[in-house]
């Protein structure tokens, strides 16, 4: 989740269509400039290198999310689109083991493009950690550029975050180790 | 089969994709961006949708079912992926603060 107030100017996003290296590149209506979702930042048009501010967020399953916020509303069926909302469209997706649009991705030795990854930044250096990993762990600590971080694993809604030692907050991506690693070729995936 | 056939359709469709938008000012390689199949806004993001109770929609939701969570200034919303994957994109406010929701 991100803030759509950038620099005192409020902006509305829409779909671009396009990809950029197995990315979603989302547009602001208000500059029509595109924005890299997993680097959240504008990369071309106006707004070209402008970031996004994060708040935190968790993908978890609905039985989690209304034990921890009984007082959650949630987004309605009724959009005012007509779609099938009974089923996922990506859903046999979700279970193909090779990735879509990742032409860019050559898996190394034992590497599983679809592994779920927490994509982390520290200024300009990145590392990607097994979801599953960090959450059998529950806490994984490491040093990403000049920085010693900890990945924390939330059970009780299935939310990761991360802090530097200097208790700054980092909030990760989580992804497909294959579209971090389009983005970050230099980058390893975490290995204990 | 489809992944090959998914990507030849975005190397055809690269060209037109690209013509709509400006890029005399950008961070990567354009000749890398291209067209992922739907126009644009062929995939509608959503604009200050309405919401439900959790009661409301514990008869749509099942328990294991996956989630977007979030919370802001006490405020919490969940964003069913199923919804999501149709529209990828929420544009809304809450207390004041606007944000957007991405998947």
């Amino acid at each position: 989740m991100y803030a759509r107030k950038v620099d005192g100017r409020t902006y509305t996003f829409g779909v671009s269509g396009l990809l950029y290296r197995s990315n979603v590149l989302m547009y602001d209506h208000q500059t029509e400039s595109l924005w890299l979702q997993v680097k959240r930042r504008a990369v071309t048009g106006p707004m070209n290198g402008t970031k996004l501010k994060t708040f935190p967020s968790a993908i978890t399953t609905w039985k989690k999310w209304k034990k921890k916020h009984p007082d959650t509303t949630v987004l309605s069926f009724k959009t005012g689109y007509s779609r099938d909302y009974s089923r996922d469209p990506y859903e046999s997706y979700y279970r193909e083991r090779r990735g879509m649009f990742r032409s860019f991705f050559t898996p190394g030795p034992g590497e599983e493009e679809k592994e779920v990854v927490a994509g982390v930044e520290v200024g300009d250096s990145a590392r990607a950690y097994p979801v599953e990993l960090v959450r059998r762990r529950k806490k994984v600590t490491d040093t990403v550029g000049d920085k010693k971080i900890t990945i924390f694993y939330d059970d009780s809604t299935d939310r990761i975050s991360v802090r530097t030692e200097k208790g700054e907050e980092i909030e990760p991506i989580v992804v497909y180790w294959f579209v971090w690693k389009g983005i970050h070729p230099e980058t390893e995936l975490f290995k204990p | 089969m489809r992944t090959v056939l998914i990507s030849l359709l975005a190397l055809l469709l690269a060209p037109t994709a690209q013509a709509d938008w400006d890029f005399t000012k950008s961070s990567i390689p354009v000749e890398q961006i291209l067209g992922g199949g739907p126009p644009r806004d062929g995939i509608p993001a959503l604009f200050d949708p309405d919401y439900i109770s959790a009661h409301e929609a514990d008869a749509f939701l099942e328990p294991e079912e996956r989630v977007l969570g979030l919370t802001l200034e006490g405020v919490s919303r969940a964003y069913p992926i199923r919804i999501m994957s149709w529209h990828e994109l929420v544009n809304d406010d809450i207390e004041g603060i606007p944000y957007f929701v991405s998947w």
